[in-house]
């Protein structure tokens, strides 16, 4: 037998269990999330959110908004966040040294006026030059600093904010008027939490009125509707089903809430990553951890905040970049976690998942296409069992992404109309064939990023979400 | 042609996958397609039903004239659905026919057959409903329900024992809360304040009888006096807080003198409690001295004390809140900045001194509030 031959056999037995670990690592979490999706929605219909929102008694909340150069969704964003149901909050806008009229815009839309605040610095943080407060809104606070990147921004909020939860909004993201309320809800009903978050959704040609959404549409754009599956996917089954079994690794930087005490404890956000969201969710499990503290992390599916996705080819192609290089470092700074039991669930399960189906995914998944073709090529490969093979993995592919959209069907049903629900079917289909093998091409390069320390963030076409709305009127 | 056993396996799993992917699918659009129809039914009945139940609480229909179309549709769990929202912000004799047409109707006694039935959400959702009907007669069921270790049974549970107002079950309901579930003391009184302004009264007999001041005669001040006395393995000022809240937040104003009382005596914790209550009640007992509170070692204790300085206005205690502005706490130096500057012209005049006169954490505190209260 030739060398080839033998190489071939090993790869593809490996590659068949790699398969096999995957996708049923996938049907036990969408096994999992129907049931943690069924309890949280009990849960919900059970709670009486008019009665929470009259109480004197929940804790205050700064919602802290990072922006650098967002002129053109800063407005918009900050009236969302001031229309939102919360019983008491301020909102902390931190200019991330915006090279455009992100700060004028500010000045002018609220009427901002220097501010004596203090602060305590209990996180580094780069310098910040100016804090501001609104003449309109006494609870719009706007610090202007020395650009850091998101991280140092976020840090800057932190150390700005006075109350004991903060709730991290990105600035071209709208959220559900009762997404606090909902969010704010598994921190009070649970003294363990220390962080949550919701599902991210994207509102890319939503019809968005007063800073919220009133109809969720879908776009016409094919890449979008790429990536409103790929979403459903990874929150209604992934993220709701580690979150069943306590093993979330990822609060979505869109949208998450923190005990301000757990991640001043944790340092606060780090500098030097782009993935700074996973990585403050992984450091602040070791920091509970080693101070002994019993905490939880949750995910919760309802409250939802709607971002805008990359439209674009290159857009979606830098995002994915950069999302991989991310998850590269956070699991590469917090790598004793791995296979740690110390951590549990996170440790034994979905650190090892992340690290081998996640970040080392791409590798395998586009060596087996090089691969399969060589064995082709070589006349190594029976065709009958490779098409089956293929045929097995794409089904695979196109009934977990049914499972989602049934799952929002069952529980949302954000979309009003079937025919949308449909289209995204298609779409369920369609990834398959072709942007699947962009997605891991795109992921691969993301890992060489890392590798080779690649350290740029990127840029993301945004529009504001009124003059979009415009335009689709128009259209 | 015998097939290879593995791609036999494999065509095998292809038919279970694309039948599943198919039923899916199914699924999916059968949902859909129901839902629209049951809305659309919805929305028809709705329509008769509003015309039904105003014209019901206005007197044109009789108990049993409205009951019978409510009855005649069959589904309680959209009857609900349509009162719900009138039933929260129905009350007095409104709330009262609109419950008698529930009784009437056949809905209160679907609920209590659906508070033992198999599923966890029929059982949660008429735990929350008889609640929400204020049905003190389902108080026992709710009970058992409360003393379950599912968790989404307690919340079901303590939130319709809340709603019914029933405050025999108080006592219990905040025990279960604090022991048994991973509640925040926030939470816990979020829900134990539905109980109403009722519960102030068992509260303030159970504090009373513990400053030695009165006794408690019923059963449930007896049982917040054993909270009170550490018979349970929740610290004493747990329930201290926790009760001292629930008074503040209906601004029970018979329970002053108690608390006043209270504060004497008092660890920090409870202190803080005491001192938030004043605050929410918008007065503090006749005669009581701020003065040791705003010197008091708790960081805390201070920021409180220095914000209902206000209600006595003593100005013996002045110089001490004027301390209060270099304190190491921003709180503290943040509440005290704000209370002079509440205080007349005396204490803007000496913010404004404390702009120019020194440096640091007084100055920058003073300059702070004194343009917040240019804002305002």
């Amino acid at each position: 037998m030739s060398g080839w031959a033998v190489f071939f056999i090993f790869y593809s037995v490996f590659i068949i269990l790699y398969f096999i670990g995957l996708n049923g690592s996938y049907l036990l979490l969408v096994l999992l999330s129907f049931f943690g999706l069924r309890r949280s929605r009990i849960t919900q219909k059970v709670s009486d959110r008019v009665q929470t929102f009259r109480s004197s008694f929940y804790k205050p909340l700064t919602i802290i908004i990072p922006a650098f150069n967002e002129e053109t969704t800063i407005v918009d964003t900050i009236y969302s966040v001031l229309a939102l149901q919360y019983p008491e909050f301020e909102i902390v806008i931190v200019n991330d040294g915006s090279r455009d009229n992100t700060l004028a815009v500010m000045k002018k839309q609220f009427k901002l006026r220097q501010s004596a605040r203090s602060y305590n610095l209990d996180i580094p943080c780069g310098t910040i030059h100016n804090i501001y407060i609104s003449a309109d809104y006494p609870n719009l606070v706007i610090v202007d600093k020395d650009n850091g990147g998101k991280s140092d921004a976020l840090n800057a909020g932190i150390n700005v904010s006075q109350f004991p939860l903060f709730c991290n909004i990105d600035s071209d993201s709208v959220v559900d008027s009762a997404a606090l309320l909902k969010v704010i809800d598994l921190f009070v009903k649970d003294r363990r939490v220390v962080a949550a978050g919701g599902t991210i959704r994207a509102a890319n040609h939503c019809r968005i009125e007063d800073g919220h959404v009133v109809e969720a549409r879908l776009s016409p754009r094919f890449w979008v509707r790429f990536q409103i599956v790929e979403y459903l996917r990874a929150f209604l089954f992934g993220r709701a089903g580690w979150s069943a079994i306590g093993g979330i690794l990822i609060l979505s930087g869109a949208f998450s809430v923190f005990r301000r005490k757990a991640v001043v404890d944790a340092g606060g956000y780090r500098p030097d990553t782009v993935g700074e969201d996973m990585e403050l969710t992984l450091r602040i499990q070791r920091v509970m951890k080693s101070l002994k503290r019993d905490y939880r992390i949750v995910f919760l599916p309802d409250p939802v905040c709607w971002t805008q996705v990359p439209e674009t080819y290159r857009g979606l192609r830098t995002q994915r970049r950069r999302w991989q290089r991310g998850l590269a470092e956070s699991l590469f700074y917090n790598f004793s976690m791995f296979l740690n039991p110390q951590y549990g669930a996170v440790g034994m399960i979905s650190f090892p998942f992340f690290f081998i189906f996640e970040l080392l995914g791409p590798v395998i998944e586009l060596s087996g296409y090089i691969v399969f073709l060589v064995a082709i090529y070589l006349g190594l490969l029976n065709p009958p069992f490779a098409i089956l093979f293929l045929v097995v993995a794409i089904l695979l592919g196109i009934m977990l992404s049914t499972s989602a959209i049934l799952m929002e069907e069952i529980h949302f049903r954000k979309y009003p109309r079937l025919r949308d629900v449909l289209i995204l079917f298609i779409f369920a289909i369609l990834e398959n064939f072709f942007y699947r093998q962009l997605h891991a091409w795109w992921r691969f390069q993301g890992l060489l990023d890392f590798l080779f320390r690649r350290r740029t963030w990127g840029t993301l076409d945004r529009y504001s979400f009124s003059e979009k709305n415009m335009e689709d009127a128009q259209s | 042609m015998i097939m290879d056993p593995y791609l036999y396996i494999l065509v095998q799993i292809i038919f279970v996958i694309a039948g599943l992917t198919i039923l899916f699918l199914l699924a999916i659009v059968l949902l859909r397609l129901f839902h629209s129809l049951g809305e659309k039914r919805y929305r028809q009945m709705t329509e008769d039903w509003e015309d039904v139940f105003f014209g019901y609480l206005q007197g044109e229909l009789t108990l049993e004239e409205a009951a019978a179309v409510f009855k005649k549709a069959n589904s309680y769990p959209w009857m609900w659905r349509f009162l719900a929202p009138y039933i929260r912000s129905l009350d007095g004799d409104d709330f009262d026919q609109a419950k008698l047409l529930c009784r009437q109707a056949g809905l209160i006694d679907y609920y209590k057959k659906r508070l033992h039935h198999r599923s966890v959400t029929q059982k949660a959702l008429a735990a929350r409903t008889l609640g929400s009907l204020r049905c003190r007669e389902s108080t026992s069921d709710l009970l058992a329900m409360l003393h379950s270790k599912n968790p989404i049974f307690i919340l079901a549970a303590a939130q319709g024992l809340a709603a019914s107002g029933d405050t025999s079950a108080f006592a219990q309901t905040t025990r279960t809360l604090l022991n048994h579930t991973f509640f925040t003391f926030e939470g816990a009184a979020e829900i134990l304040s539905r109980f109403g302004v009722e519960s102030c009264k068992a509260i303030t007999a159970a504090l009373e009888a513990k400053t030695g001041s009165g006794t408690a005669e019923n059963p449930v001040e007896k049982s917040l006096l054993d909270h009170l006395h550490g018979k349970d393995s929740i610290e004493p000022y747990v329930y201290y807080s926790l009760y001292i809240d629930l008074l503040g937040n209906f601004r029970y104003r018979e329970a002053l003198p108690a608390l006043g009382k209270l504060a004497r005596f008092a660890d920090q914790e409870t202190m803080v409690h005491i001192l938030k209550a004043f605050l929410r009640i918008g007065e503090m007992p006749p005669g009581f001295d701020i003065k040791p509170f705003l010197k008091h070692d708790y960081w805390v204790v201070r920021s409180f004390a220095a914000q209902v300085w206000k209600y006595s206005r003593d100005q013996e205690a002045l110089p001490l809140l004027e301390n209060l502005l270099s304190d190491p706490y921003w709180w503290v130096r943040y509440h005290a900045a704000r209370a002079l500057s509440e205080a007349g012209q005396n204490g803007k005049t000496l913010l404004k001194r404390k702009t120019t006169e020194s440096a640091g954490a007084a100055a920058d505190i003073s300059r702070y509030i004194l343009e917040l209260n240019e804002v305002n």
